[in-house]
């Protein structure tokens, strides 16, 4: 490798791993796949030194520019997965997730699934203007994950969190699960 | 019933439900939109309806919004340094006036002042770069204009022979890539608003473009 190569390819890895960091820094509240970053970063790398073949021309594009090209990558990684019908891969917590549940007593795994069916039915029938906000509630995300991505005060998205939840709690109790159901 | 154990019986269902195929997953141009806040609210609301009971679809949801959020903290980084070297300058050339002005260098202190006055003119105008005026485009389209001192946020917008607003994206970037604009063919006009963070909002000269069916 000459001297220019070794520039250039040490140039273009901080570029990719600045951004890959600020990725991950954002990422790491969630279940963001470790694998799935790492190919989206490769073709990011592929497509950075195609357009940038020298390091003064890698080290003047701003980060906005690997932001472009990462979101464009991702896209067309998802579109190919989705075309082959390959799935994304697995987080390490899904799987102790799974292993968990695996040595749980038959009986009580049926009653939890059975509840957790319920509760699913639950929020589906929950009004359409509100579900969505329970559900990613429900996912993990909190208030104000959900304000960003509407761009909603936090107020809004409090009252609309609130009454879906007590919609669903409504639901549940009609369907029989009261608190104290719930305790047993 | 706590929060919490909703969302472990929520979870619990979505994993029981498994990965019975995308053929009804929502298209990932879609949660691109979502995260990236673009069209109609209701149109969001039921792509994330769907996302946040698909475990495929919300992982695909987990990476783009990690990156969306990735890129938007970078543009707010680059805002704050621009914004801080701004006063830092303007610190220290107020240093300079106040030394000149109360010494013998009155003179030389009007006309500085008079200078800044007119670069001050020049860099209230939002600039566009590109695409050029009466461009034609099919498909994507790459939007640019140049970064505005204090901008707090940017919005681009298509707007129709009658006046209405076709298409319109809140950004913090002064460039972006729009697969698909949305709009019927035909001419419009686009312009981009900023909103300073002082509040006050500033728009640039229309460019007249022209879309044409793919």
């Amino acid at each position: 490798m000459t001297h220019a190569e070794d520039v250039l390819s040490t140039t273009l890895e901080a570029v990719v791993q600045r951004f890959a960091t600020m990725v991950r820094s954002v990422g790491r509240r969630h279940r963001l796949s470790e694998p799935d970053l790492d190919a989206v970063m490769q073709e990011v790398r592929i497509r950075l030194w195609r357009a940038c073949p020298t390091s003064e021309q890698l080290e003047a594009i701003g980060t906005s520019y690997v932001y472009r090209t990462a979101m464009s990558a991702a896209l067309d990684i998802l579109r190919r997965r989705r075309a082959y019908a390959a799935p994304l891969t697995d987080s390490v917590d899904e799987h102790s997730r799974l292993l968990t549940a695996g040595g749980r007593d038959a009986q009580r795994q049926l009653e939890d699934e059975e509840l957790a069916a319920r509760v699913l039915g639950a929020v589906e029938g929950i009004a359409a203007s509100r579900r969505p906000v329970v559900r990613m509630y429900l996912a993990g995300y909190d208030r104000e994950e959900i304000a960003e991505l509407f761009g909603w005060t936090e107020a809004k998205t409090r009252n609309l969190l609130y009454r879906g939840l007590a919609d669903l709690r409504a639901r549940l109790a009609d369907a029989g699960l009261t608190p104290e159901h719930s305790d047993d | 019933m706590t929060d919490q154990e909703l969302r472990d019986n929520y979870a619990r269902a979505i994993d029981a439900r498994g990965d019975s195929g995308r053929a009804a997953c929502v298209e990932p141009d879609a949660i691109v939109a979502l995260v990236q806040r673009e069209g109609p609210e209701a149109a969001r609301l039921a792509t994330l309806d769907h996302v946040m009971s698909c475990e495929g679809c919300r992982r695909e949801f987990d990476l783009l919004g990690a990156i969306e959020r990735a890129g938007a903290q970078n543009s707010r980084r680059g805002v704050e340094r621009i914004r801080w070297r701004r006063y830092a300058t303007v610190a220290v050339a107020a240093s300079l006036v106040l030394a000149i002005g109360l010494g013998p260098g009155r003179q030389l202190w009007v006309q500085r002042a008079s200078d800044d006055a007119i670069r001050g003119a020049s860099s209230s105008e939002v600039v566009l770069i590109a695409p050029d005026d009466g461009t034609t485009v099919t498909g994507a389209a790459v939007f640019t204009w140049r970064a505005f001192p204090g901008a707090a946020r940017y919005t681009l917008e298509m707007v129709d022979g009658g006046g209405n607003v076709r298409f319109s994206r809140q950004l913090a970037d002064t460039s972006v890539t729009v697969d698909r604009l949305g709009v019927a063919a035909g001419e419009y006009q686009w312009l981009v608003r900023v909103t300073g963070d002082d509040g006050v909002e500033r728009r640039s000269v229309p460019r007249s473009i022209r879309i044409t069916p793919q």
